[in-house]
């Protein structure tokens, strides 16, 4: 069982002050084997504060980021899966389902993690699995109204991966969940 | 009727200033409290008659100053003692962590001849306050920590309700007895044991 | 009194003194072997024993050799007291030791006086012993006895006792006697419920009955050539506990109570304390005082209390003293609300603040850091005490400022350290940043502060409010905030940033950036005066700070916006209510300021988002004016290559989801985001800002616009750019280049057939397939293991395709992959 903490959008300090508080309560050191972040943190300190949740981070570049330097996308292998890195705000149209899927293409690979919309997405499809863990601030968006904070958790066991997603709705942390398997054969995930 | 041979046991009360060791003592001789806090200068003790056994002997109680810039003369009286009572206040977690600071300051100090065996006893006071409700230091972790000093006795104590303080007491008198029985016997190198003390006709030494 | 040879000395002469009581003590000890009783040689005289022949008395003893050898034994233990070689620590060791010799004796008595023998006689008995010492010693311990015995009035035993113990000047010597005679008569003082009589006579005895307290507190007779003094010193500090302990016993004694306190035991201690006009003693007696009586007594005679501090010495560290009693204090206030309105009854505030308040006019030389921490204690004392008297509050904060005022800026960092602790303190103690604002002293006080320390303060300040997640609801308090942290803000004074850690820098502004985040009112007019007086305060912030400053601010704006969708309005006039226009307005010319830092990629993007917000509000003319701005700043500011491209795909996306504008304002546009597409410096940049391109032709809503001839051109662009790549590569590094490009181009292009683009049929993107295949297997391509995944996945995608049946198997039909 690997857990992946992927999340994004944070816009700290730009679009809001901290993470809610009853995400940081969650967010526990020691916990968690991966963070995956699509970007636009924006400052070193939110860096700093995710890296001490865990150690292995992999961010990718917004284009609010401060640090300019952290690569356009990324691929990494946890367990069975490939997984694939992006912000987004460089796949137009953002927000394109189809868009995204080519994007994954290009990656190879079979989960594609993107932000920009600030709005949580899970869904399959031939490709793959395409994820937006949304903003964990809860960010303003031009493209999405009425954000709610949210972040998402994979749990990767095998063939398998569970899809947490963790929203602050009127105050509440709702918990929903999606199931992925992926055959053994082909890159494709059915 | 019991025979009447009388000792005197010294007793040391050590802790923390605030955390009740006059109080314990006021409430063990005089059966009083008062919510007051008023702070010890000092050393003094009160003495207090009791009967064990079939023995009567007198408890010598030592009442210190918690606060170190009252005790400006040194502890030159913690010498002699024959069991050492140590407070700490269950209300605060700093009184307890100062326990094994009061302990082995004592041990040095005293230099008793037997430091491995030298009796001492705990007492957590102020269980009373606010139900119970405030308080930090769990029995558990005290008893363990008794445990592991050789097996100190431990009591929960409150000197404003009087709750277990004669018990304490007689644990404390017990061990100071068991001390003092061996303390007896004073040997020094260069007098001659044999004789009895001589009889003088007359004269005094002026 | 000690020779200047050391400390070795000292060790050797407690040793050879305890040698000798050890001594003696043992032999003592053998004779306290109980005399047989009733002896009928021992016959009770019942004259005056005063007068009895010291002889006559030894003949009826003659069978009590024990009694005699213990006092003789004892006496002689008791000389090795008399020696003047010993520090007063050491002194004690030996006390000590004697003491608890005495104890055996003192009990050897009391069975013997059980057993018939006359303690009046034993009384007069011990008198002879040939020194003085000796004899008070052992004096003291019979007087005991003869005490509880009830023979003689308690108050009698006892003034002849202190009478005769003043035979002995020698301050150490003489200050460990009565030590002696106060302990072992304490228990059996009089005292009002316990057996003898009248708790005024121990007072008396404490206080009056010692004739000689007065020089002894001040220790007068241990006063010595200069050279000296530190020892002196030395030694008083050493011996001072004897001297407190009478406070202490005093304050045990049951009897005193507060009426009595008042009216006699305090008034004639302050006396003698204030009389014996030294400055160490005073100031140990003080602390006696206030720790050794409880905190009830105190708070009744504040008054009387607080009236001694200006008769001490002038050097006497007062502060310190009234320091700790208001500590004392708050910590009462602390422990019960009961207590409370005791202090209210007594004006404890009042009575403080006036005394400190006259402390620090009398000492005139005080340092700053002196004054403020007591302040400091007050502070703490009232945030105890009166939480709900802002007032009193201020007023504290008010004295410190008229403390400060007239003098430079503060150096000191113990005293800025100290500043510091007060202005938290009600930060702490309410968690609520609106009441400090509240407080009118509080900004005054932060002025006086050095630009280092205010800065750290506001940060404080910030800090809380981020801790305790306040939110500040109106532009007055905003305002007041901003004037408190002014020192982040801007440059003060004048003067330009200090050599500031450049991180500590960026945390410092980001806490600001962050701070703005706590602005809020649901009323969408106050929200918006709230956003002026942050942009007001803000544009002073200069170069340095407007990167970090801006964007939060502009978001927050951006967010009223949205909140007021919908709403028209006229920009005209301050007094209209607030509308999107003129909030537009408003960022129009707070992003303009980001020119002077220079930033131009981060105004363009803001730009670009309230472009996209303006589209929302349906505000054409606007959006366009924010494009315009985009356009300009890309075309004469955005110089790095790569910063370029992100600006340029940012324009595209953004414009792709434009739908207010009109055809010739939509056009105008898309074809300068093409034009500059095509300008970008690398080959496969042009490429892919191109083909992004095609998207600005076609939308997927229902009434967006489907220009399918726009977009072949913007893909056919594409590929010839990606072709001029693919020669370039050749001429460069003689082989072709990879073919990623036209593997992307041909997703673009299976985008579009699938959206149902009829430019675009299955027969170009067969074409397009078995072009690639063949530059993959020509022999001078270079290998590229992700362009190759990419075209085989792509390859995948269009079988999956294929087989999914229905309207869009049918479509990939033709194509073979």
């Amino acid at each position: 069982m690997v857990l992946v903490l992927a999340l994004g959008d944070l816009h700290i300090p730009h679009r809001a002050a901290d993470l809610p508080a009853k995400f940081k309560s969650m967010l526990v050191p020691g916990k968690i084997q991966h963070i995956i972040c699509t970007g636009n943190l924006c400052i070193k300190e939110v860096y700093d504060y995710l890296k001490s949740l865990c150690p292995d981070m992999h961010v990718t570049r917004g284009e609010f980021d401060e640090d300019t330097r952290y690569p356009e996308t990324k691929t990494l292998t946890i367990g069975q899966f490939k997984l694939g890195l992006c912000h987004g705000h460089q796949v137009i149209p953002w927000g394109d389902l189809d868009s995204l899927a080519m994007l994954q293409r290009q990656l190879d690979v079979d989960i594609l993690v993107t932000g920009h919309t600030h709005q949580f997405k899970a869904y399959k499809h031939e490709g793959g699995v395409v994820i937006n863990p949304g903003s964990a601030t809860g960010a303003y968006s031009s493209i999405t109204y009425d954000v709610n904070p949210s972040f998402v958790l994979m749990d990767i066991d095998g063939l398998r991966v569970v899809v947490y997603v963790y929203e602050l709705i009127d105050g509440e942390v709702k918990v929903d969940k999606i199931d992925f398997k992926k055959t053994a054969t082909t890159h494709a995930t059915h | 009727m019991p025979s009447r041979r009388r000792t005197l046991l010294k007793v040391i009360i050590l802790g923390d200033s605030g955390v009740g060791k006059t109080s314990l003592m006021n409430q063990y001789v005089n059966k009083k409290f008062s919510n007051q806090y008023k702070a010890t200068i000092g050393a003094d003790f009160l003495t207090k008659e009791v009967q064990f056994e079939d023995r009567l002997f007198t408890l010598q109680i030592w009442d210190t100053a918690g606060q170190e810039r009252f005790q400006s003369l040194g502890v030159a009286f913690y010498r002699g003692a024959d069991c050492c009572v140590l407070v700490y206040d269950v209300n605060v977690m700093k009184s307890f962590d100062n326990l094994n600071n009061w302990r082995e300051e004592f041990l040095i100090q005293a230099s008793p001849s037997d430091p491995e065996n030298f009796p001492f006893v705990v007492l957590g006071n102020k269980v009373d306050v606010d139900g119970g409700n405030s308080r930090v230091v769990s029995e558990k972790k005290a008893r363990a920590w008794c445990a592991s000093k050789g097996n100190i006795p431990y009591f929960e104590t409150s000197a404003k309700e009087g709750v277990n303080v004669e018990e304490a007491f007689q644990c404390i008198a017990k061990n100071a007895l068991k001390t003092g029985e061996e303390e007896e016997i004073y040997l020094p190198d260069t007098i001659d044991v044999g004789g009895g003390s001589q009889q003088r006709s007359s004269g005094c030494e002026c | 009194m000690i020779s200047s040879d050391g400390i070795e000395d000292e060790e050797k002469w407690l040793a050879e003194g305890i040698a000798g009581l050890q001594q003696n003590a043992f032999h003592m000890h053998r004779s306290l072997v109980p005399i047989p009783k009733p002896n009928p040689n021992f016959v009770r005289l019942n004259f005056n024993s005063r007068f009895l022949d010291f002889k006559f008395v030894v003949v009826l003893l003659k069978d009590s050799n024990n009694l005699r050898d213990a006092l003789k034994y004892s006496a002689q233990m008791l000389s090795e007291l008399r020696t003047s070689r010993l520090s007063p620590h050491k002194y004690y060791d030996l006390y000590m030791r004697a003491f608890d010799e005495l104890r055996k004796l003192e009990m050897f008595f009391k069975e013997e006086t059980k057993r018939g023998c006359s303690i009046i006689d034993l009384y007069e008995l011990v008198q002879h012993a040939g020194n003085i010492l000796p004899r008070l010693y052992l004096l003291c311990t019979v007087g005991s006895v003869y005490i509880k015995s009830k023979e003689a009035p308690a108050k009698d035993v006892l003034k002849d006792l202190v009478e005769m113990c003043r035979g002995v000047q020698h301050p150490v010597r003489g200050l460990f006697l009565r030590s002696y005679l106060s302990q072992v008569s304490r228990d059996k003082l009089p005292d009002i419920g316990s057996e003898y009589e009248g708790c005024y006579s121990a007072c008396e005895f404490i206080l009056f009955g010692d004739p000689e307290l007065r020089p002894a507190i001040g220790l007068s007779g241990l006063q010595g050539p200069a050279r000296e003094k530190e020892k002196r010193e030395k030694e008083r500090s050493e011996l001072r506990d004897l001297v407190g302990k009478n406070l202490h016993v005093l304050s045990q004694i049951e009897g005193i109570d507060l009426d009595m306190y008042k009216d006699t035991v305090l008034p004639r201690i302050l006396e003698q304390v204030v009389n014996c006009k030294d400055e160490l003693a005073q100031y140990y007696l003080m602390d006696c005082i206030i720790q050794v009586f409880p905190d009830e007594y105190h708070l009744q005679t504040l008054e009387t209390l607080l009236g001694a501090c200006p008769q001490l010495q002038p050097t006497v560290d007062i502060k310190t003293v009234l320091s700790q009693l208001m500590e004392r204090l708050s910590n009462y206030a602390a422990s019960s609300a009961e207590v409370l309105p005791e202090f209210l009854q007594v004006e404890a505030f009042a009575k403080l603040s006036n005394a400190i308040g006259k402390v620090i006019e009398a000492q005139v030389d005080m340092p700053v850091v002196g004054s403020i921490s007591l302040y400091v204690s007050l502070l703490t004392f009232t945030l105890r005490v009166h939480p709900d008297r802002l007032d009193y509050v201020d007023q504290v904060l008010g004295a410190c400022v008229k403390k400060l005022s007239g003098k430079a800026k503060i150096e000191d960092s113990k005293a800025t350290k100290q500043i510091v602790a007060l202005l938290s303190a009600p930060l702490e103690k309410y968690n609520d940043i609106g009441i400090a604002l509240k407080l009118s002293n509080y900004p005054r006080v932060m002025d006086h502060l050095d630009n280092g320390t205010n800065k750290v303060m506001a940060v404080v300040i910030i800090q809380s409010i981020m801790k305790n997640n306040s939110c500040i609801s109106t532009a007055e308090k905003v305002e007041a905030l901003f004037e408190l942290i002014k020192g982040l803000i801007k440059d003060l004074d004048g003067t330009p940033v200090d050599e500031l850690d450049e991180e500590d820098f960026k945390e410092e502004q980001n806490s600001v950036g962050r701070l703005i985040y706590m602005f809020y009112n649901d009323d969408p007019e106050e929200m918006l005066k709230i956003i002026s007086v942050v942009r007001k305060h803000i544009l002073t912030g200069g170069p340095t700070r407007l990167a970090f400053t801006v964007p939060p601010l502009i978001f927050s704006a951006l967010k009223l916006v949205r909140r007021l969708q919908g709403q028209d309005g006229d920009v005209i006039g301050e007094d209209m209510p607030a509308t999107p226009k003129k909030i537009f307005q408003l960022l129009h010319q707070t992003i303009e300021a980001l020119l002077s830092v220079p930033a131009p990629e981060l105004a363009l993007k803001l730009y670009l988002q309230c472009a996209e917000a303006a589209n929302d509000c349906d505000l054409e003319l606007v959006a366009y004016e924010f494009f315009t701005q985009a356009f300009i700043l890309y075309e004469e500011e955005v110089a790095d290559s790569k910063a370029q491209v992100t600006a340029i795909h940012l324009i595209i996306g953004t414009l792709q989801r434009m739908n207010i504008f009109g055809v010739e304002n939509r056009d105008t546009l898309t074809h300068k985001a093409t034009g500059y597409s095509a300008k970008l410096l690398k080959k496969p940049d042009q490429c892919r800002a191109v083909y992004a391109c095609s998207h600005l032709f076609w939308v997927d809503d229902q009434d967006g616009v489907k220009d399918g001839e726009r977009v072949l051109l913007c893909l056919k662009r594409a590929l010839r750019i990606a072709n001029a790549a693919q020669q370039m590569a050749n001429v460069t590094r003689g082989s072709s280049g990879s073919v990623a490009l036209f593997v992307e181009i041909l997703n673009k292009y299976l985008y579009f057939f699938e959206k149902g683009n009829p430019q675009i049929t299955s027969s170009v993107i067969q074409g397009l397939i078995e072009l690639i295949t063949t530059e993959m297997q020509s022999e001078n391509s270079t290998p590229d293991p992700s362009a190759d995944a990419f075209f085989s996945s792509t390859l995948r995608y269009i079988q999956f395709q294929k087989q999914k049946g229905g309207v869009m198997g049918e479509k990939y039909e033709a194509i073979k992959a």
